[in-house]
């Protein structure tokens, strides 16, 4: 058998694409029966597979296959239809030839197991299957005339195993030990345009390249500062020069040959969602989209798990049961759809499911009940806070452990994967309307292009990925872009009319860097380095830009990336390590006010731009209130001895003015707040509207509502609600806050 | 300090270097190069023992200030880098000078004193005397792990 070794794990590998592929056929032949393309395809594998089974003397393998084939041609020739039994029954053989492919594997034998039965209940259910087709009466009628399985060159009744030929017209080819290569390059010439490499070698493939790459930073930077070299050899920079774009074409192929589809991952999942819908008595419809998408071949082995989780929390939890559906209007078939694409540098997989959603009063609960927060903290949590603590571990809200899910383990190991490799996950749902989970994954782990920064005397590298745009601090384009004190220290910026909450890292770091805080103010110096994490952005300020550039990433150890602020570090051409920002741990440490996914509605992004953006605060009688951003300058905070009362206002001094602070709840309902705090946090207008500040208890978020305006119940201050996570609030009419305001307006003081 | 003795009575060969004025030890078969101070890269809001960063040879190497894991005055030398490898992971002890390779025989090595505390009762697992001294057994895995709890860390959440 020693000869046959290399042909038998051809056939193993082989027939383990084969028998994905019939996975995905059977299930899409279920869902159009008269697929008759489809079938022949099933059977032509399934026929393969026998062959080779029959040639290599893998007898059970070729008896249980020689029974679906059977099952097969009854169905290709009309007399069964494929109704749920038939498809198990042919779902159930992929299985057994799965499991005795992998014992083949394992043992290089078939094993004990036995399957004479399962072949007995191939047998029965064809027979069953075509005595319902005579007792339901119907006349046979093919939509086409039966088309022939062809297999013109493919090898191969094996003798031995065949008793009972199918209707085939097959040549009688002698027994062929290229049955399965024969039919492969049927099935695609490509295929023989490859070559199947060791994992192991082109990983080392890569980090070599990733050492070239290093090499020729460092050749490049030495050159650079060698005027020597060039006098004495003019063609230096020359051959740097090749050899830096042959590197960068190098590294580009390199890495490319680590790209696999996503297809991978995706393939497994019509199966998985069928199998478990039936499990769970539900019907799903599942839809694929972008199973092309590329990414690095260690990263598809790592979102396997989490994602297939996934996949089974939407069927499992997520999707109702039919009846549950019809009565709440939808369809009965659930829809489950999975989408890949890439996003500025990044795979993002959507999983959609038209389900019951979240339940957030039962997760609400849990927290409580876990101690995870208080009631009264729950109560005051947002929906899309409240759907957090799924990611708790533990955390399972569902009423009964299944077979499938709900045994708490799942979404806190999801993002817990997903995260390891730099990765997110986020979630939206809405109840009865279904859920979508989000999972962002970088496209590779090994080379990425990066920004290095400086501050005080430390470099630092940001992932090119999450960079957005970088804003100079310096004056004479602090115009547009003002740094300002802002809420409880935490500086904003104004950035298009957005208020941009500002990190320093030298602040952060308790570095000593030119941008800081404390002099951000006065004078503004350094660079915002604008990072988007998920749906928000915040400014990252550091001293400088230096450069953009490749590099290497290198794995940092357990303990440095338990800070949670690198994502590791890489060695700059002259050798220096410098450690590589995590964006996401840095706006976690620094605290910068996030905000989940707004909703889940599918172009909401693009209606979110052209709506009008509200800061929405709390009065210091606790109203919810909303204020249009573009009526705010700046968040301000004063001690409360700054305050002063003057012609029945409250006034504080800044910068040598004079400005009125204006109370929202006396505007509204007529009675002032008292000023029970140690400070005053202020909205500051914008100058136009004078010197005028609105005092609130805090800041809740900045928010893109939902629809627009509706000025249907304005008055008395008001401009009219906009409803932000289903709660409808009252935007401020500033201008009526303002004491005098049209006046004010009028006589503009000069600055 | 010969195989006889080897096989007669086990042995344990480390390698002994000082810190502020004490000697201390590990198992020498960890060490995988020693070498003197280099550029290291400062990790923010890192523990407080680590004190950069070190490129080994397109490796990113911790280096942790043993004065500041084992509780003493930091010091301004520049220090002496070790680097060891244990449970896959690979650090760089700065220490203020090497001693040397010994053979200690393991009956002679004793437990340490109840009195030491901090970082020193979380890594030294041992004490024999030499050198008409004593001289602390370190244990790497010890001087690794207890770095993720330092005040700075704590500080970060």
């Amino acid at each position: 058998m020693n000869d046959n070794e290399e042909f038998v794990r051809e056939f193993l590998v082989e027939s383990a694409e084969n028998l994905d592929q019939l996975d995905r056929d059977l299930v899409a032949l279920e869902v159009n029966p008269r697929d008759e393309q489809r079938l022949a395809s099933i059977f032509r594998t399934v026929h393969t597979i026998k062959g080779s089974s029959g040639f290599f003397g893998f007898a059970k393998l070729g008896a249980i296959t020689h029974g679906g084939e059977h099952l097969l041609g009854q169905l290709r020739d009309g007399k069964i239809d494929l109704d749920d039994d038939v498809a198990g029954a042919l779902l159930s053989l992929v299985d057994a030839v799965r499991s005795i492919l992998d014992r083949i594997e394992k043992t290089g034998a078939e094993g004990d197991d036995d399957f004479h039965g399962f072949s007995q209940k191939l047998a029965r259910v064809s027979d069953e299957a075509a005595r319902r087709r005579q007792s339901d009466g119907i006349v046979v009628t093919r939509m086409s005339p039966p088309t022939e399985v062809s297999l013109p060159s493919v090898a191969a009744e094996s003798p031995g195993v065949v008793d009972q030929p199918p209707r085939i017209d097959t040549p009688a080819a002698p027994p062929s030990s290229q049955a399965a290569g024969q039919s492969r390059a049927q099935k695609s010439p490509v295929t023989e345009q490859s070559i199947r490499v060791d994992l192991g070698l082109l990983g080392s493939l890569v980090d070599l390249v990733g050492e070239l790459v290093l090499a020729r930073n460092q050749l490049d930077s030495t050159v650079r500062h060698s005027a020597v070299g060039q006098d004495e050899h003019p063609d230096l920079l020359k051959v740097v020069h090749r050899i830096d774009a042959v590197t960068a074409s190098l590294q580009a192929a390199a890495l490319k040959t680590r790209m696999q589809p996503i297809e991978q991952v995706f393939s497994k999942f019509p199966r998985i969602v069928r199998d478990l819908a039936v499990t769970c008595g539900k019907e799903v419809t599942l839809g694929i989209d972008g199973a092309d998408t590329e990414l690095d071949r260690s990263l598809i082995e790592t979102i396997r798990d989490p994602l297939t989780h996934l996949v089974r929390n939407a069927v499992d939890h997520g999707i109702e049961l039919p009846e549950v559906r019809l009565a709440r209007g939808k369809s009965a078939a659930g829809k489950l759809s999975l989408r890949a694409y890439h996003e500025s540098g990044q795979v993002t997989v959507e999983i959609r499911d038209d389900g019951g959603g979240i339940p957030v009063d039962a997760v609400r609960n849990k927290a409580v009940a876990r101690g995870l927060v208080t009631a009264e903290q729950a109560a005051m949590l947002s929906e899309d806070r409240v759907l957090q603590f799924i990611f708790e571990p533990g955390f399972s809200t569902a009423a009964k452990v299944t077979d499938v899910s709900g045994r708490g383990v799942g979404m806190d190991v999801v993002r817990t994967n997903i995260e390891a490799i730099g990765g997110s996950v986020d979630i939206a749902s809405r109840p009865g309307l279904g859920t979508i989970v989000r999972v962002r994954i970088p496209l590779t782990l090994a080379i990425i292009p990066a920004l290095i920064v400086t501050c005080g005397s430390h470099r630092f590298a940001i992932p090119q990925a999450a960079v957005r745009e970088l804003i100079s601090l310096r004056a004479g384009n602090t115009g547009s872009a003002v740094a300002v004190e802002g809420l409880e220290g935490a500086p904003v910026m104004r950035l298009r009319g957005r208020l941009l909450p500002l990190v320093f890292l030298g602040d952060l770091f308790g570095i000593e860097a030119l941008a800081n805080s404390a002099v951000a103010s006065r004078t503004p110096r350094g660079t915002v380095v604008v990072l988007r994490i998920d749906d928000h952005e915040f400014g990252l300020v550091v001293d400088s830009v230096a450069v953009s550039e490749d590099i290497v990433v290198k794995p940092i150890v357990a303990a440095l990336v338990a800070l949670g602020l690198y994502a590791g570090a890489t060695v700059r051409g002259d050798g220096a390590v410098v450690l590589i920002l995590d964006p996401r741990g840095i706006a976690q440490a620094a605290e910068v006010p996030t905000r989940p996914q707004s909703d889940g509605t599918g172009d909401a992004t693009a209606a979110e731009e052209i709506l009008d953006r509200y800061l929405v605060c709390e009065s210091p009688a606790g109203r919810l209130v909303a204020v249009p951003l573009e009526d705010v300058a700046r968040l301000e905070t004063f001690p409360r001895d700054q305050i002063q009362r003057a012609a029945g206002h409250a006034v504080v001094h800044r910068e040598r003015r004079l400005t009125t602070i204006a109370d929202i709840d006396a505007l509204l309902c007529g009675t002032p707040a008292p000023f029970d705090l140690p400070g005053i946090i202020a909205v500051i207008l914008t100058p136009t509207l004078g010197d005028v500040g609105l005092r609130v208890r805090r800041i809740l978020e900045v928010v893109a509502p939902e629809s627009p305006i509706n000025r249907g119940l304005s008055g008395r201050g008001v401009l009219g609600t906009i409803a932000v996570d289903g709660q409808a609030i009252e935007v401020i009419d500033v201008r009526a806050t303002i004491p005098d305001a049209a006046d004010r307006e009028m006589r503009q003081v000069p600055a | 300090m010969t195989s006889v003795s080897t096989a007669v009575a086990p042995i344990r060969r480390v390698c002994t270097f000082v810190v502020a004025g004490r000697s201390f030890a590990v198992d020498a078969a960890a060490v995988q190069e020693v070498f003197r101070g280099t550029m290291t890269t400062p990790v923010p809001r890192g523990p407080a023992a680590i004190r950069g960063l070190l490129n080994l040879r397109g490796r990113i190497v911790p280096a942790i200030d043993m004065r500041r894991r084992l509780g003493f005055d930091p010091s301004a030398v520049e220090g002496i880098h070790v680097v060891l490898s244990a449970g896959g992971e690979t650090y760089s002890l700065i220490v203020d000078a090497m001693a040397d390779v010994i053979d200690v025989p393991v009956m002679t090595i004793e437990k340490p004193s109840a009195g030491v505390e901090g970082g020193q009762r979380e890594c030294i697992d041992g004490v024999y005397a030499a050198h008409g001294g004593l001289v602390h057994l370190l244990s790497i895995e010890a001087i690794f792990s207890g770095l993720g709890e330092t005040a700075t860390e704590r500080k970060l959440r």
